[in-house]
């Protein structure tokens, strides 16, 4: 007879696990990988005014207000979370088992685990609401049972948790440590938190805690180069290495004769925000701005992002070339194939000349820097009245300095006027902080905006085929219903199998 | 001294040439001449018997006085086949003793058909038995499964190869002698745990009495893709491009000038079609040399098959090498030692991508680009980074080598009458090597994404053992009572370990092997290794009183290493009953019309425990390496499996009633079967809410019933020197969920299928469309998605399910069919006259719903360039709305008609001309001249035609998936073949 108690070779049984420091911190290695996917990071800045995707159908379909309930990206972004936060239930309640382990390795690994876990329940709340709140191992039987949580009670227990983190964070780890979160990150982090919600003077504080505790990196386009990783300026970072892990998102930023396929393509609604390097709006008379000429004397940073007309870069064999986004141009024009731009734009932030090829980069992402923290402590004075001429210079004026903008429109503190402040910092941290985790997507909906950024058509470059639009490219034409979209629907397949979930207003 | 026996052979119309005469039990004998006459010389000097045989005449011994020196011989035609010996579980039967449900398909199945496998000789041939393929890329198996589904695990039935549990993968087509098809629970408890998904009992072919026989046989033939999509013309493509930008409110694309252009001067060129040969060649080389001589029994065969690829490029495709030799000896009349021994090897070389991949970009590239440009330079076009052809001709290629050895050794020893002892240890190993070498493409165009070269190496071993012995009784009691009994142990153990590495960067491009690439690829390089075990204890006991009343009954224990300890054992009984009515003294008026009569009815319990999560009892936690990085430096991760301890064994209930009719002196045959299987406790991957943070386990999660029939008829005569044979068999099964324990699942993406009580497993779930929208008042009357912010007339219309003016997927949609194949059926015909022979082989569905998404379907399909194909220039417009297809449009515009509805659902049922010979066999007084004693020469078609409402371009059993829970079907394959071949088969 053949023997019947049969183990696999290649893995081992729980009950087994949770021994050694290892064991712990492989497990929570596995964790920091569910932060946030390349794809998502980029292409939530698809569902704001900021870009467009053509082939990501879920994503479009949200940005243009084709959806529902069971939409990919919807259900993706629940599921990935809460896979995730299974797994910090799972490290939470093993960790403590674990004997071959120092107590101050204990205290930071779980510290690491509740940052986590608060992270994706931050992430749960803004784009659900209330949302089904789990914080041990339960069994299918009980995962079909589940209702939701009111939010409050759930971002009480994200303030309690970061708090908790903070304490037992380190604020700084060792070079070959990089990457790995800090107190910092999480005082940054708690301030997005409470900052998105409206307690500003708490947001206020802790930004506070952290000016001079960090620095702006000298140039905002290095900021992005693999060379400059894990700068002076990044609190948090997603993590790549060339070869061992990679990303693929350059192929969907770049131009077809770089191998690019355009299937992120910045607006012309984001291009018109850049003011021109006098820190003047383009519609502001005394601009300057030359409609025939449009990406003259701009704010650098739009050169930084935005791959424009005429631009030009290096290739991957380190030949300088120009990209032409004009209507039709064989092959980076404007619509010329399926390959090309549909807006006249690609991206140059993320460019990664080094890559091994068009889909594979090893750059890594930035979620938390230096210069939102700034932001958010900007927007938070702003906002609860108590805004100086000290905060501006300590923030916006810093950062337009690194910019590369220059003179006394951009540079000068402009009086306490909360609305013309509120104008001029929401504006800055679109453009600083342009294509990077969202940010605009979220803004908008924290601002409750949408209806006048989300609503009607998002456009391309000036043709003048059509006099419509005064002849800029319609690209997409988007809706928001702003008695719904606020909110996304708990996906259809969720309540599909749990009759308990109930479903947001309006869905 | 010397005795000749001289005689004629006669039938009913005359006498009989070339009929065999031997003298029983030795290998000295004759045929006769043209007027049936023949003169023997006999050997032996005690000789008493001699037989006479021709083909399609029962055999006739003839018991000689001492002295007789003439004999008159007449045989007679063999219509049935009643006295047919069935191969059973673990012995054999005579076919009039059976009581469960069997088919049986002879080696006329595999005769002059180009097949690649054996499975696709099977299709069709017996009822029950359903085979779907859905390409012909070399290499590819065909799904089978018998009577449907009664589980979802391991769909595939239990493959038993002279006796031992094998695979038909490799099994050379022109060695099988017979396959048996247990479909119920009674034929195939015997073999428990393993057999819920039915049994095929192949039997490879032995040595016949007499001296060496040797075949030869061959087959070369020329493929040739059947089914494509039809791809609008560039021109028409622009138009429709404008009109579906126009009507999305964008700006049209293309000038009256350029359609004009496209028109006068193309391009034309449908990139999914020049990426496929028009024809490539086939040939099979089979050589066999048999016989039995002083107690040992041989059978030897080489076998060759060549299969080119359709798909351009340097020689690809699939070569088959076969090995068989079977052996037995009978070193006394007590003892008897048995060997089979196989081995194969398949050779593919095949390109160094992905189908699928290759072909959906040559799908989705509209017509008005070249794929190769006029200075002969691959194009890059239209959302792709690569070309296809490019890939095919210059992107290297990847080999694969698999091998299979598969034997059994037995030794038989009766120590007493009616007493058999049998020991037998048979395995296979198996042993699967691949090599890719993806070549770096260089593109005149910028932007070509294959700058990368890169070399894999793949390689895996398994060995499987199953070592049994049996104990035969059999005994006859009082005149005409027969007892068997039959008890036996069996284990089977399975090992494999596999492992892979990818290496990138070879420089040159050139010499790919992974010693030279630059850099190895850590997250592709792994390697492990799994196992499996069962044991199992048997028995039967078959109990006959005079040939009428039958009676068996089966009890299989059975231990399963994929369960805990605590559920890990399972006994699975059956009993079965027949009634031979024409044997009743009653019956007899009525033999001269109803030759035979036989009722059966079964019912057992069958286990299943086959499923790919080998371990999934226990939680498990494995690495990986690079899962994330610190300080540039990559970094492992660690995951939790899926599991539930609770698992255990399903188990099937089924029934089985039957009956078969003789007529005519058994000219004309009749088999019903009736089945109803209850699955309980089936072990399904149920959907589990996301919250709960895994992936679906596997769960016992409620029960199914299978409920079908069968019909197999065959009626034989002869019209003066005509033979004819027709054969038909129909079949039917439906699944339908009877207990989910109250709830439902759905599961599913672009397709989305539902378990709910009352239904068929994963039925369709969609919303259901109701023509097009004519009219904006039409739209403002109705319910429109809250998914789609535009509805414009030309849009599909959906039936608005609970009333509330509003479309969504929660409340309104419906069961609307599901992907089982219904209707199953296949009739032969075949006829032979004076050496000439003719066959006819119809297969196919009577229903069959499609699910079709993606490209192959839509337009302009997910914001794409293209494509646009034949179907869709009766699109919707204000003049056309008797349309078969909605008004076209692009992006956010086509929300509404790309929602997941019934409006994707083809029917595909179709019939099939799979099969046609004409063959010529010389007269054997040609032949017999030259040494031989028989030639044979045919022609023939495979999949010759095809007729279907599915119509788009796909072959109608294009997703092969039985299971019903496929992915969502997009098409991106290979096409299926039509073989025209011309062979030849010689005996001497």
């Amino acid at each position: 007879c053949a023997d019947l108690d049969l183990v696999p070779k290649d893995a081992q049984s729980e009950l087994n696990y949770w021994q050694t420091e290892e064991d712990a911190r492989i497990f929570l290695n596995s964790m920091y990988a569910d932060l946030m996917s390349a794809d998502s990071y980029l292409l939530l800045s698809a569902l704001s005014d900021d870009a467009y995707t053509r082939a990501q159908e879920g994503y479009r379909n949200i940005a243009n207000g084709n959806y529902d309930a069971s939409n990919g990206v919807v259900r993706g972004m629940w599921s990935g979370r809460y896979a995730s936060i299974r797994r910090s239930n799972i490290f939470l309640n093993n960790i403590n088992n674990v004997v071959e382990i120092s107590e101050e390795k204990r205290a930071a690994y779980i510290a690491e685990a509740r940052f986590i876990r608060a992270w994706h329940y931050f992430y749960l709340i803004e784009l659900f609401g209330d949302v089904p709140f789990i914080t041990d191992e339960i069994s299918i039987e009980e995962s079909l049972e589940v209702t939701r949580t009111d939010e409050a009670e759930i971002l009480g227990f994200i303030y309690d948790e970061l708090d908790l983190a903070i304490s037992d964070l380190p604020s700084d780890v060792a070079g070959d440590q990089q990457g790995r979160i800090t107190s910092g990150a999480a005082i940054a982090f708690k301030s997005r938190v409470h900052l998105y919600n409206g307690q500003h003077s708490e947001a206020a504080a802790l930004a506070g805690q952290l000016i001079d505790e960090y620095a702006l990196f000298p140039n905002y386009g290095g900021l992005f180069n693999m060379a400059n990783e894990n700068n002076e300026e990044v609190i948090l970072s997603l993590q790549y290495v060339p070869v061992d892990r990679e990303h693929g998102i350059q192929y969907f930023l770049i131009p077809p004769s770089l191998g690019g396929y355009a299937n992120f393509s910045p607006l012309q609604e984001l291009v018109d925000s850049y003011p021109m390097a006098n820190g003047l709006a383009i519609d502001d008379p005394l601009s300057g701005y030359d409609e025939s000429n449009p990406y003259q004397n701009r704010d650098p940073r739009l050169s930084a992002t935005i791959i424009h007309d005429e631009y030009s870069l290096t290739d991957f064999s380190g030949n300088e070339v120009t990209i032409d986004t004009s209507p039709g141009a064989e092959p980076n024009g404007l619509n010329f194939s399926s390959n090309s731009t549909p807006t006249g734009y690609y991206v140059s932030k993320f460019y990664d000349q080094q890559a091994r090829n068009v889909s594979n980069s090893g750059l890594n992402l930035i979620v938390i820097r230096y210069a939102e923290v700034l932001l958010n402590y900007a927007e938070a004075k702003i906002e609860s009245g108590t805004f100086t001429s000290a905060d501006w210079n300590n923030t916006v004026r810093q950062i337009r300095e690194r910019a590369g903008l220059s003179g006394a429109a951009a540079l000068n503190y402009p009086g306490n006027d909360q609305e013309a402040l509120r104008t001029i910092v929401r504006n800055e941290r679109r453009l600083e902080l342009a294509f990077e985790a969202g940010h605009r997507f979220f803004d908008i909906r924290r601002w409750q905006i949408a209806d006048e950024v989300l609503d009607g058509w998002a456009h391309g470059i000036q043709t003048n085929v059509s006099p419509q639009d005064d002849g800029y490219e319609r690209v997409d034409l988007r809706t928001f219903d702003t008695d719904k979209h606020y909110l996304w629907p708990i996906p259809q397949s969720e309540r599909d199998i749990n009759d308990k979930l109930s479903q947001n207003p309006n869905w | 001294q010397e005795r000749v026996i001289k005689g004629t052979v006669t039938s009913e119309d005359g006498p009989l040439i070339g009929a065999s005469v031997v003298e029983k039990g030795t290998s000295n004998g004759t045929i006769t001449d043209i007027d049936g006459n023949f003169q023997l010389l006999l050997a032996g000097e005690n000789t008493k018997t001699i037989v006479a045989s021709f083909v399609g005449f029962q055999s006739r011994e003839v018991t000689l006085s001492s002295a007789q020196t003439q004999i008159e011989v007449m045989l007679e035609v063999d219509y049935a086949s009643l006295e047919e010996v069935v191969v059973v579980g673990y012995g054999t039967k005579k076919k009039v003793n059976l009581t469960g449900s069997i088919s049986q398909v002879d080696e006329q199945a595999f005769k002059g058909k180009s097949v690649t496998n054996s499975y696709q000789a099977l299709q069709g041939e017996a009822p029950g038995l359903i085979i779907q393929q859905g390409t012909s890329e070399p290499g590819s198996v065909p799904q089978i499964n018998i009577r449907g589904l009664s589980t979802i695990n391991g769909n595939t039935p239990l493959i038993v190869v002279d006796g031992v549990i094998s695979s038909l993968n490799n099994v050379n087509p022109n060695n099988i002698e017979s396959v048996s098809v247990l479909k119920d629970a009674a034929s195939a408890a015997i073999y428990g745990s393993r057999a819920a998904n039915g049994v095929i009992l192949v039997t490879t072919k032995s040595g016949e009495p007499g001296k060496p026989k040797f075949t030869y046989s061959t087959m070369m033939g020329i493929q040739q893709p059947t089914n494509f999509p039809k791809a609008a013309d560039s021109w028409e493509y622009a138009t429709l491009r404008n009109e579906a930008l126009v009507n999305s409110g964008l700006s049209p694309a293309f000038t009256p000038e350029q359609i004009l252009g496209f028109k006068e001067n193309g391009p034309n060129t449908f990139h999914y079609r020049e990426i496929f040969k028009d024809q490539a060649a086939q040939s099979s080389h089979n050589l066999s040399m048999s016989g039995a001589d002083n107690g040992l029994n041989y059978f030897m065969s080489l076998g060759y098959l060549d299969q080119n690829s359709l798909f351009k490029g340097p020689d690809y495709g699939y070569k088959r090498y076969n090995f068989r030799i079977n052996l037995s000896k009978e070193i006394s009349d007590k003892l008897k030692v048995s060997g089979r021994m196989s081995f194969a090897r398949n050779d593919i070389k095949d390109h160094a991508w992905w189908t699928e991949w290759l072909i959906e970009p040559t799908v989705r590239i509209p017509t008005i680009y070249d794929i190769v440009d006029e200075n002969g330079d691959y194009t890059l076009v239209s959302g792709s980074n690569g070309n296809s052809l490019a890939r095919l001709e210059q992107g290297g290629s990847r080999t694969s080598q698999n091998d299979e050895a598969l034997g059994n050794v037995s030794l038989e020893y009766k120590p007493i009458d009616g007493l058999t002892l049998r020991g037998v240890l048979g395995g296979n190993i198996t042993s699967n090597q691949t090599h890719q070498f993806r070549k770096a493409i260089t593109y005149a165009y910028p932007g070509g994404g294959d700058n990368q070269n890169s070399v894999t190496d793949q390689y895996s071993r398994s060995l499987y053992l199953n070592p049994y012995v049996t104990a035969n009784y059999q005994l006859e009691l009082f005149d005409n009572h027969e007892f068997e009994v039959l008890i036996g142990a069996s284990s089977e153990s399975f090992k494999t370990q596999f492992f892979g590495v990818t290496g990138l960067d070879v420089p040159g491009n050139e010499f790919g092997v992974i010693g030279n690439t630059s850099e190895i690829l850590q997250s592709e390089t792994y390697g492990s290794a799994n196992d499996w075990a069962i044991n199992s204890f048997f028995g039967r006991v078959g109990y006959t009183i005079s040939d009428k009343y039958l009676f068996e009954a089966n009890l299989r224990y059975d231990g399963s290493s994929r369960f805990s300890d605590e559920n890990r054992w399972g006994t699975f009984p059956s009993f079965s009953l027949g009634w031979v009515a024409s044997n009743e003294a009653f019956f007899q008026p009525l033999t001269s019309v109803i030759s035979f009569a036989k009722i059966r009815a079964s019912w057992g319990k069958l286990g299943n425990q086959d499923i790919n999560d080998l371990y999934g009892y226990q939680s498990l936690v494995s690495a990986s390496p690079n899962i994330y990085a610190f300080g540039n430096v990559g970094v492992p991760g660690s995951f939790y499996s899926v599991s539930n301890a609770s698992r255990t064994w399903e188990t099937s209930t089924m029934k089985n009633i039957g009956l078969d009719l003789s007529f005519m002196k058994d000219q004309l045959n009749l088999s019903v079967d009736v089945f109803d299987n209850l699955t309980e406790d089936i072990l399904l991957q149920l959907p589990v809410p996301d919250v709960y943070g895994l992936g679906q386990p596997f769960q016992n999660a409620g029960s199914v019933r299978n409920r079908g029939w069968e019909v197999a008829l065959d009626y034989r005569f002869r019209s003066g020197s005509f033979n004819h044979s027709f054969n038909v068999n129909v079949s039917d099964n439906l699944n339908e969920v009877v207990d989910l324990k109250g709830r439902e699942f759905i599961s599913g993406g672009d397709v989305q299928t539902i378990l709910r009580e009352g239904y068929p497993m994963y039925s369709y779930y969609a919303l259901m469309s109701d023509g097009f929208f004519n009219s904006t008042e039409e739209i403002d009357a109705s319910a429109t998605p809250i998914f789609a912010t535009s509805v414009k007339p030309g849009d599909i219309k959906y039936v608005d399910r609970n009333g509330d003016d509003e479309i969504n997927y929660e409340d309104d949609r419906f069961i609307v069919g599901n992907p089982f194949p219904r209707y199953n059926f296949g009739f032969t015909y075949r006829a032979e006259w004076n050496g000439l022979d003719f066959s006819l082989f119809l297969q196919g569905l009577g229903k069959r719903s499609q699910w079709v998404r993606g490209e192959i379907v839509e337009a302009f399909h997910n914001s794409n360039e293209g494509p646009v194909f034949k179907q869709h220039l009766d699109r919707w417009t204000p003049v056309n709305t008797d349309a078969s297809y909605p008004r076209l449009t692009i992006g956010s515009e086509s929300v509404n008609n790309a929602a997941r509805s019934d409006f994707w659902i083809f029917d595909a049922k179709y019939l099939r001309i799979k099969n046609v010979q004409i063959g010529y066999t010389l007269p054997e007084t040609w032949t017999g001249k030259i040494g031989m004693s028989n030639a044979r020469f045919y022609v023939s078609g495979f999949n010759l035609l095809t007729f279907s409402p599915f119509d788009i371009g796909l072959d109608p059993e294009v997703n092969g998936s039985l299971s019903g829970a496929g992915a969502p079907y997009s098409g991106r394959v290979y096409p299926v073949s039509r073989v025209i071949s011309a062979g030849l088969d010689i005996n001497f």
